[in-house]
């Protein structure tokens, strides 16, 4: 079978997004308890998938040596996610405890440590398409989520404890360094072009970002809750980065079968 | 590859679906356990409250019964006679009233004596004996009658004023026919008691006294204490609460009768004629279920409250333990279903991608035949493969060199 042409993956991961965010969006109009249920039950499978796609790809690159450890730490990244997705829903839902802060953030900072890890030994092969004006504008986003986020800090009049707080802003904060390497990523796609994936995959942080930013505030004055439009943005970072991975495991495969004929 | 990811796809939509499925199931049973176990709480505490007003009507119907005796009657009948005919009536009972009072509190005058010592004072006695027995514990803390004077007449025991026609329960009964006091608690023997006051007439219905009986809230103590010890799950705390949260009883030994309920912690929860709510303190989940009085509108004296408090981890401890389960169930599923979805996935594709190679090396132009195995239908596949080979080699084979 053909892999599927370049305009067509994008079609596709249009398609999923539409699909997720209908997912999303049905529950959340029905009303806030039945989003919080099918917003946890969904994380649950979309990150186990995401999981079987990050151990599918390692398996697809094990006699490459070079990739291996990228790979490697992202498996990490997508099994800590899972973990960290099943502990928030099993304290939500079964024992009716607050999910934050709870051993869920445990895992959160771990996947987003590795996804820092991850997207920067993912853009390196790239780095010498990468000049410092790209840098510079790379920084830009990232720079931005901080600000927002700090600023948003600054104004809170929450009532949470003070660790709670410097927790809600270590999200945005790490998401912020992982976002240079990804807006790099997307500005190597744009150039041109030719690595879907890379667009994929990296674009995935700007929702994540997005998410995180938007979880801070709206935990600092108590408008979250799970299944909201902050899940919306998780839901498309999952999506982006598993479909993008999945592409990439159909690329290595044809580039190998290519080489070897 | 698309092969054994779809394979992969396919065994972990099925992990994954009946995951989603085992949470969801455990979510609606913790739900309706919990729903189960507040309707429950609720009807328990309906029912006890229900038993506690019993319990206190029983005790207002007790003592009209006892107005109503000929002999309490007669010797009432007496002493109004007695009184009525006095012509300084008003200097007696005051002269009476002072001696009453000036004597030391252990000390009982040959007055006091001739009253207690009376037939119908034993009489009265007898009966507070008997009620004691029945019910295993205090009823009365005190029982007396006055005449329509005011004027003690019948008493179990001595009575720390003579006249009490000035009194409140006196005047209400005397009035109203009927006088249901509020509690009142005893801060140095840590118990609590309410008084009953009724009018006693005549049977042509004039007024000739009143009854005054004071009960003590032990046998109410001892009716939570029997009923919740036999429930489950157990609570973890249960308490009567009286108007404005003051204790009357309480299973926590730091509430004491009469304190305010433990830094009013209820406050402002106990709205409705029932109800329950999660209440977090220092981190830990309780349940808290509350049924209020439905005769507090007869008398202010039932605007009580019985709580009951569970741990929430306790209350759903089979709810956790399923969870537990759960958790440990797909970790080992996760770990071991990966692994082996991982292996037999490579292992069907694997002749099929050896297949595809040698088809690849035919369109080049090499020939090479494949070992049969794996599944019937792969080693059919390429036992197909094989003779397609075999036929073309004999197919060069038999052609003239060129």
């Amino acid at each position: 079978m053909m892999l599927k042409s370049r305009p067509r993956r994008l079609q596709t991961l249009v398609v999923l997004i539409a699909i997720i965010s209908a997912i999303w969006a049905i529950p959340d109009f029905v009303g806030p308890d039945i989003a919080q249920i099918s917003s946890d039950l969904t994380n649950i499978a979309l990150t186990v998938f995401l999981a079987v796609t990050a151990f599918f790809q390692l398996s697809q690159i094990r006699r490459e040596a070079q990739d291996k450890i990228t790979w490697v730490i992202f498996a990490v990244f997508a099994i800590s996610y899972t973990a960290a997705q099943h502990i928030w829903a099993v304290n939500e839902l079964i024992f009716d405890t607050r999910p934050f802060p709870s051993l869920a953030d445990a895992a959160f900072l771990v996947d987003t440590l590795c996804l820092i890890a991850f997207f920067m030994l993912y853009v390196r092969p790239y780095k010498q398409s990468i000049s410092r004006k790209m840098l510079a504008i790379a920084t830009i986003p990232s720079s931005l989520v901080v600000l927002v986020s700090a600023y948003y800090y600054a104004l809170s009049n929450s009532t949470d404890t003070f660790m709670n707080q410097i927790l809600l802003f270590s999200y945005p904060f790490l998401d912020a360094i992982a976002l240079v390497p990804a807006t790099l990523g997307i500005m190597i796609w744009l150039k041109n072009k030719s690595d879907f994936p890379l667009l994929a995959i990296c674009s995935s942080m700007i929702p994540l970002a997005i998410g995180d930013v938007s979880f801070q505030i709206t935990t600092q004055n108590n408008t979250y809750y799970t299944g909201s439009f902050v899940d919306l943005f998780f839901y498309i970072q999952i999506v982006s980065l598993t479909f993008g991975v999945y592409v990439l495991s159909n690329t290595i495969r044809k580039n190998s079968e290519e080489k070897e004929a | 590859m698309r092969f054994s990811y779809s394979i992969l796809l396919l065994v972990f939509s099925v992990i994954v679906v009946s995951e989603v499925t085992g949470v969801y199931f455990l979510y609606e049973f913790k739900n309706s356990l919990q729903d189960q176990i507040v309707s429950d709480s609720e009807k328990i505490d309906a029912m006890m409250v229900n038993r506690i007003d019993s319990y206190s009507i029983e005790r207002i119907i007790d003592l009209t019964n006892l107005a109503k005796s000929s002999t309490f009657e007669s010797a009432i009948q007496a002493s109004d006679a007695e009184l009525g005919g006095m012509p300084d009536r008003a200097q007696y009972v005051n002269n009476m009233s002072q001696g009453w009072e000036a004597a030391p509190s252990n000390e009982t005058t040959p007055f006091m004596r001739t009253l207690i010592d009376s037939k119908p004072s034993g009489q009265l006695r007898q009966i507070q004996y008997f009620e004691n027995l029945l019910l295993g514990t205090k009823v009365y803390d005190d029982i007396f009658m006055t005449n329509a004077y005011g004027t003690n007449v019948i008493e179990m025991g001595k009575t720390a004023d003579y006249t009490h026609y000035g009194e409140d329960w006196w005047k209400g009964a005397k009035n109203d026919g009927i006088y249901i006091g509020g509690l009142r608690f005893d801060n140095s023997s840590r118990t609590s008691s309410y008084t009953i006051a009724i009018q006693l007439n005549d049977e042509n219905g004039n007024t000739i006294g009143v009854a005054k009986s004071v009960i003590s809230t032990q046998p109410i103590i001892k009716i939570i204490k029997n009923q919740l010890n036999s429930t489950t799950p157990t609570p973890l705390e249960y308490e009567l609460l009286a108007a404005g949260g003051l204790v009357i009883y309480s299973s926590d030994p730091t509430e004491k009768p009469g304190s305010l309920n433990h830094e009013l912690e209820y406050s402002g929860n106990l709205t409705g004629t029932s109800g329950h709510f999660v209440q977090t303190i220092n981190g830990e989940d309780y349940l808290v279920t509350y049924s209020h009085s439905t005769n507090s509108k007869f008398s202010p004296l039932f605007d009580w409250v019985f709580v009951t408090k569970y741990r929430l981890t306790q209350v759903m401890g089979p709810v956790y333990e399923l969870s537990y389960l759960l958790i440990t169930i797909v970790i080992v599923l996760l770990v071991t279903v990966s692994a082996i979805v991982f292996m037999i996935s490579e292992k069907l594709a694997r002749p099929i991608e050896q297949v595809r190679q040698g088809l690849r090396s035919f369109n080049k132009g090499t020939m090479v035949k494949i070992e049969p195995h794996g599944e019937e239908e792969v080693r059919d596949l390429i036992g197909q493969y094989n003779r397609m080979i075999e036929r073309r080699q004999n197919q060069r084979s038999e052609s003239p060199e060129p």
